[in-house]
């Protein structure tokens, strides 16, 4: 069996001689990771992708292969891929390894939720698919961008209280986010500050603890308003209708992807979260 | 033989029995008669090494009954207890062999199954034999039981002398059946030489059946011998608490018992 | 009906076996087909997958491996998806099948009950609360834990559904020995306490931890390749080929704790076997898969049906009955969402429960199986 492996090993670095070259066949798990493909003018050699990956349309037309935490290796594998670009959170672990043992390049993107972080992905994406000179280019036109955001986020004053919430739908309710999240990254990188601090991680929203924070703004993402049935009630949340922005009916919400994907759109999205957190009521 | 002798066996402060002695010799059918709670049960779960009394003493073959393995016990002496059963959808004859365990373990081999349709022809529940026991009737079932019982003491296999212990093991028959058990019974003890202890309920099968007759009373055994000199009138009265008339059998050459209050 | 009573007759039967009971297969037919029946799922789902291979190229990678043919009529990447990807997968299942429907099974005989399973002693739960606190707690375990890499989910669900089954059989300890009714509710018992325990974590999980352990509970055969399924069938393997021996003892437990007693069955030794060898197979392979229910229920509960009671017949057969099970149940998760995969504990719920649901009205009128 291991020589089985060996020479299907063997075969699919010899077959294509520059496999990075030429790497056909693309399968993304992540919805970050996805973006970048696109963004590298690489989409239509996508073949499949997870479930995460909802941006742009077309990638939300492919065939998928599941969730990214649960992905079964011969459903990927039957997708022929040349190459896989995954965010740090596929898995499971035994599946990522098969992969790679049946021959297929699997590329693992940064856990951090940074600027840098981005650029290093798009990095390795596009050493990955072979479109260097692409990525190249997309990491100048990113840097642009972000220097065009930092500088109109400097020059807002003031730095509001937002607390980010949470609801999946689980038994805990809605959780609100503390410190080392991708949520409360972009709060601060948007010129906010996190209403809570003290912890890492989420945590259920209780009364006091909203109270406690007392946010100016309650971000959410469309899908957590979606889960709790509407911003309206969302406002009445115990936790939320007290605190300042719950009497403001000051809700900031972003599509899930868009606002906590740190892909490509980081840029755009850090400045529109500004926008929206800095407004005058 | 399987002899108990100067029995003490308490639960908490009640004294189930007392001072209680019996003994069963292979060949011989021993009775045991007593009202309800008059500790019957209690003295056979003794004698087949079920209950550890907290005095006297109980050997077996010999032996005291805690130096022997529980298989060894197994191969020596077998129990028919009040209200047998069985879980699942077994079939007669499936029910007899697993009286045959302590014989081979998981080897069932031709001649247990041939002991075992001897039994149940001995029982007269022969053609029950692909039957599941829990469509039995009462009766059927009880003699299955019984079938079982009988078939795990078959045979001598070299073990020494062999024991049956049958707890009321007529209560659910009818007449006919009660006698034909009963004699089955007399006939292992004659013919195989078995030492039959059963309790029973009816003085007068006790008349018919029995070398030896033990009555207890509270724990404490009040008579014990031949069936004539222990089935009197007094004895009786003593054990039961009913006034007992006692007279000559009008076919058989036993006493014949009537009670009424 | 019975004749005369006075003399004893002879049986008509033939004498060395047992007769034909209407409505049953006899073992000596029943265990072979069961076990064709079982090599069947096996190969058709070394055939099915979402990567494309014929059965013709199944036969011809399988011929190649043995030894008996070269390597032509198939190509080297479908060799390495069905050697290291569907052959340990289907030998998990084949595994997994096996020890749950066997622990079921004993535990049936030694509760004397047709609907006793691990979950009830409290194995499956104790397995899942191990694997819900390192889920939750990962990043807080102590160093060590964290150099197990992806063995650390197994080990734990296995110390789990041991430490429970262990708790279980010391409460009902009563003067030395063990009742097997306050077994059955001291189960009942840490398994909630297990569950609420399950319940708290998945509380104080984070979005992507609580995930994780959805989808571990969902169970999922896809847990990796022959470095994990080997020392899984050595433990569970191992338990299964010694659980198999305590047939005949079950048998006369049958006829309750004290008449196995007069047996010479020792009874306490089997009480305490039986457990201990359930939650070591059914825990080694729950750690791996996470929860399939059912298995346990049916595939005992099928081959009793149709074969009778007798443990020497529905110990093999059940274990047969449910590697025939699990595998067959592992084909359309493979393939009904591909290239995505449903979690397979799913599908047995799906067709387990209703059949039990159908179990329980049959036996409310008579309790015969």
């Amino acid at each position: 069996m291991r020589r089985a492996l060996a020479v299907a090993l063997a075969l699919f670095a010899a077959g294509p001689l520059s496999a990075a070259a030429s790497a056909e066949r693309i399968v993304s798990v992540g919805g970050g990771a996805t973006e970048i493909v696109y963004a590298l003018g690489a989409g239509d050699r996508l073949v499949a992708v997870d479930s995460t990956s909802t941006w742009p349309a077309a990638a939300a037309a492919l065939p998928r292969v599941g969730y990214m935490r649960q992905l079964a290796a011969e459903g990927v594998l039957s997708m022929r891929p040349d190459v896989v670009v995954a965010t740090s959170d596929a898995g499971p672990a035994p599946a990522l390894a098969q992969l790679r043992t049946a021959g297929v390049r699997v590329t693992l993107l940064p856990a951090e939720r940074s600027f840098d972080a981005l650029l290093e992905s798009v990095r390795l994406v596009a050493a990955a698919i072979g479109r260097e000179a692409a990525g190249g280019q997309l990491q100048a036109r990113l840097r642009a961008e972000w220097a065009a955001t930092q500088a109109q986020v400097a020059a807002r004053g003031g730095s509001p209280r937002v607390l980010f919430v949470l609801a999946h739908g689980g038994s805990a309710g809605a959780l609100v986010s503390g410190e080392g999240t991708a949520a409360d990254a972009m709060i601060r990188l948007a010129g906010g500050r996190n209403a809570l601090a003290g912890f890492s991680g989420y945590k259920p929203l209780t009364a006091e603890a909203g109270v406690t924070a007392a946010p100016e703004v309650i971000l959410v993402t469309a899908e957590s308003v979606a889960v709790l049935g509407g911003a309206e009630k969302l406002l009445q949340h115990p936790g939320l209708a007290l605190t300042p922005a719950g009497r403001a009916g000051r809700v900031v919400s972003f599509e899930a992807l868009y606002l906590l994907g740190f892909g490509p759109r980081l840029p755009a999205a850090v400045r529109d979260l500004a926008d929206r957190i800095h407004a005058a009521p | 033989m399987l002899v108990a002798r100067n029995l003490t066996v308490t639960v908490g402060s009640a004294r189930l029995l007392w001072h209680a002695a019996a003994a069963v010799s292979p060949g011989e059918v021993v009775v045991l008669l007593g009202e309800n709670g008059a500790g019957k049960s209690t003295l056979l779960k003794v004698l087949a090494g079920d209950i550890v009394p907290r005095g006297g003493t109980v050997d077996l073959n010999g032996r005291p009954m805690h130096l022997w393995s529980m298989r060894d016990r197994a191969l020596r002496r077998a129990v028919l207890p009040q209200n047998p059963s069985v879980a699942f959808g077994f079939t007669a004859l499936e029910v007899v062999l697993l009286g045959r365990f302590p014989h081979g373990g998981s080897a069932v081999g031709k001649i247990d199954f041939a002991i075992a349709r001897d039994a149940l022809a001995l029982v007269d529940a022969d053609l029950l034999e692909s039957r599941l026991v829990s469509t039995l009737s009462g009766g059927e079932a009880a003699r299955v039981h019984l079938a079982r019982a009988l078939a795990q003491v078959w045979e001598d296999a070299g073990h020494g002398a062999r024991y049956l212990l049958l707890d009321e093991p007529v209560a659910s028959l009818d007449p006919a059946h009660q006698h034909l058990a009963l004699a089955t019974a007399r006939s292992f003890a004659k013919d195989r030489g078995v030492g039959v202890l059963a309790v029973l309920h009816d003085p007068n099968l006790a008349a018919q059946y029995a070398e030896r007759v033990i009555l207890l009373k509270r724990g404490r055994v009040i008579a014990q011998g031949a069936p004539r000199a222990v089935l009197t009138p007094d004895h009786l009265a003593e054990c039961y608490g009913l006034p007992a008339t006692v007279v000559p059998h009008p076919r058989l050459d036993v006493p014949l018992v009537v009670m009424a209050p | 009906m019975t004749g005369s009573v006075a003399a004893p007759r002879q049986s008509t039967a033939p004498r060395e076996r047992l007769p034909h009971v209407p409505g049953r297969l006899p073992a000596a037919a029943a265990l072979p087909l069961l076990a064709l029946l079982t090599l069947c799922c096996a190969v058709a789902a070394l055939g099915t997958g979402a990567f494309p291979i014929t059965p013709g190229e199944v036969g011809a990678i399988l011929a190649h491996q043995v030894g008996l043919a070269g390597a032509n009529g198939f190509r080297s990447d479908q060799a390495a998806v069905l050697m290291s990807i569907r052959l340990p997968r289907v030998a998990l299942g084949l595994l997994t099948g096996a020890a749950l429907a066997l622990g079921g099974a004993v535990l049936q005989g030694l509760f004397r009950n047709p609907l006793a399973d691990a979950a009830l002693v409290g194995i499956s739960p104790g397995a899942a609360l191990a694997a819900a606190a390192v889920i939750v707690l990962g990043p807080v375990l102590p160093a060590v834990f964290t150099e197990l890499g992806a063995f650390k989910l197994p080990l734990a669900a296995f110390l789990g559904a041991l430490g429970t089954a262990i708790a279980v059989f010391r409460l009902s300890q009563v003067d030395g020995r063990s009742s097997l009714a306050v077994m059955l509710l001291a189960g009942i018992a840490i398994g909630a306490l297990a569950w609420a325990g399950i319940g708290f974590f998945s509380y104080v999980s984070t979005e992507e931890q609580l995930r994780n352990l959805t989808f571990w509970q969902l169970g999922s055969l896809g847990g990796g390749g022959w470095a994990i399924v080997g020392p899984v069938a050595v433990l569970a393997g191992g338990a299964s080929v010694l659980l198999l021996r305590l047939a005949s003892a079950l048998d006369a437990f049958a006829l309750g704790e004290a008449e196995a007693r007069h047996l010479g069955v020792d009874v306490q030794r089997l009480k305490r076997t039986g457990v201990a060898l359930t939650a070591l197979a059914v825990g080694a392979v729950t750690a791996v898969t996470g929860i399939i229910g059912f298995i346990g229920l049916v595939a005992p509960h099928l081959v009793r049906l149709a074969c009778g009671p007798s443990h020497r017949v529905v110990l093999p057969g059940a274990a047969l009955a449910g590697a025939a099970l699990v595998v067959a149940a592992d084909m359309p998760a493979r393939t009904l969402v591909a290239p995505a995969e449903l979690p397979i504990g799913v599908l047995t719920a799906f067709v387990g429960a209703p059949f039990f649901l159908f179990l329980l009205l049959r036996a409310r009128r008579a309790w015969t199986l």
